[in-house]
């Protein structure tokens, strides 16, 4: 059984636009209200958070590997194609290409990692030194890998 | 609401038919802070001025979803310093902001990838990227290569913020949750340092090369 919190007295003594800026930030209720019975455990949060960094990091993989290999960047194109615009005819309006391919591999890498990490630590407590290295870790190297070192002296795209 | 000073206030330096110091303060900050705001938003119908027709709507429209998910994003992530103090009061418009946070992610990153179709027109045909490649790598490997990357991230984390948020509940804010708080809202941190350096490089590479 969760918490409740005591709210009333905060949404009281408000002029009227106070209390609709207060409905308007709790919109919608049911969602602002959460759940009735809070998770206990620190496993499915964990994931959660990992496996979002996973996803960045996977992306990023994805991109080095499509740079530096034409035939590479060919197949991670295809894996995009699903996403309106990746592959038109027009030189006018352009074509989204192997970009698509990537965000592919970030929603792969992203949802199977959730789904995997998320059936082992559902009932777990996971070390709060284990969830912060892993988010950090991966989440800094996802930003860094923006810049490839080489691909200024790679002009394979 | 007008707070009142005291009749010996030190701050008070005129008669009483003057309006007191603190009420102008006040109204000078309501006043600018509104004006601020309403100069800041303004920014992306800036694209409807633009010679290039091709900025003009899809500029504007990619704009103003980019300015609708960094404002919501920066108030969630500012709102995540006493979240983490654990002020429990704010837990559930967090809920909800994270939860708009994805929504508007979402719309940025989709009305990004339809200018991203233009973006990579042919040079013959006027593409930004191949003019900018040409003329301004280093803004090109800078600026947009960071951009078209880290705004993606904020979908993910923003997802993974709602769904903790809204599944821990009230009881997110116990000692024995305290890591997954932590988690949480250095989670919403990071997403609003994404979408300020995704604002700021897109407005950079729309600044070298338009669309």
């Amino acid at each position: 059984m969760t918490r409740q919190l005591n709210r009333q007295s905060y949404a009281n003594n408000q002029p009227f636009y106070g209390k609709l800026w207060s409905k308007f930030k709790q919109f919608p209720s049911g969602l602002a209200e959460g759940s009735e019975t809070g998770l206990s455990v620190s496993g499915p949060a964990a994931a959660a958070v990992i496996s979002a960094t996973i996803g960045c990091f996977t992306m990023m993989v994805t991109h080095h590997l499509s740079d530096t290999s034409k035939a590479r960047e060919a197949f991670i194109w295809s894996l995009g194609t699903w996403i309106p615009g990746s592959k038109t005819d027009s030189e006018l309006w352009g074509n989204i290409g192997s970009y698509t391919g990537k965000e592919t591999m970030l929603l792969v890498g992203w949802l199977i990692s959730w789904s995997i990490l998320h059936t082992l630590w559902k009932n777990q407590n996971i070390k709060s030194r284990t969830i912060f290295f892993w988010m950090f870790a991966l989440l800094i190297a996802a930003t860094a890998m923006c810049w490839h070192p080489l691909f200024p002296y790679l002009p394979l795209t | 609401m007008v707070q009142h000073s005291k009749q010996d206030s030190t701050t008070d330096l005129a008669t009483s038919e003057f309006p007191r110091q603190l009420d102008i303060a006040q109204v000078s900050i309501y006043g600018l802070s509104f004006l601020s705001a309403g100069l800041f938003l303004f920014l992306p119908l800036v694209n409807l001025l633009h010679p290039s027709p091709w900025q003009r709507w899809m500029g504007t429209i990619h704009g103003m979803g980019a300015m609708f998910a960094l404002v919501v994003m920066v108030y969630t992530g500012h709102l995540a310093f006493p979240l983490l103090r654990g002020a429990g009061k704010i837990l559930p418009q967090m809920r909800t902001l994270a939860f708009w946070s994805t929504i508007l992610s979402f719309l940025a990153i989709a009305t990004g990838n339809w200018a991203y179709m233009r973006y990579r027109a042919g040079i013959n045909f006027g593409g930004a990227r191949a003019l900018l490649k040409e003329n301004s790598p280093l803004g090109q490997y800078v600026l947009m290569e960071y951009h078209e990357f880290s705004v993606l991230f904020t979908l993910p984390l923003t997802v993974a913020c709602t769904w903790i948020l809204w599944n821990y509940g009230d009881s997110i804010l116990d000692k024995k949750n305290r890591p997954v708080l932590t988690a949480t809202c250095v989670a919403l941190m990071a997403i609003m340092f994404f979408a300020m350096g995704g604002m700021v490089s897109g407005i950079g590479v729309a600044k070298i090369q338009a669309l």
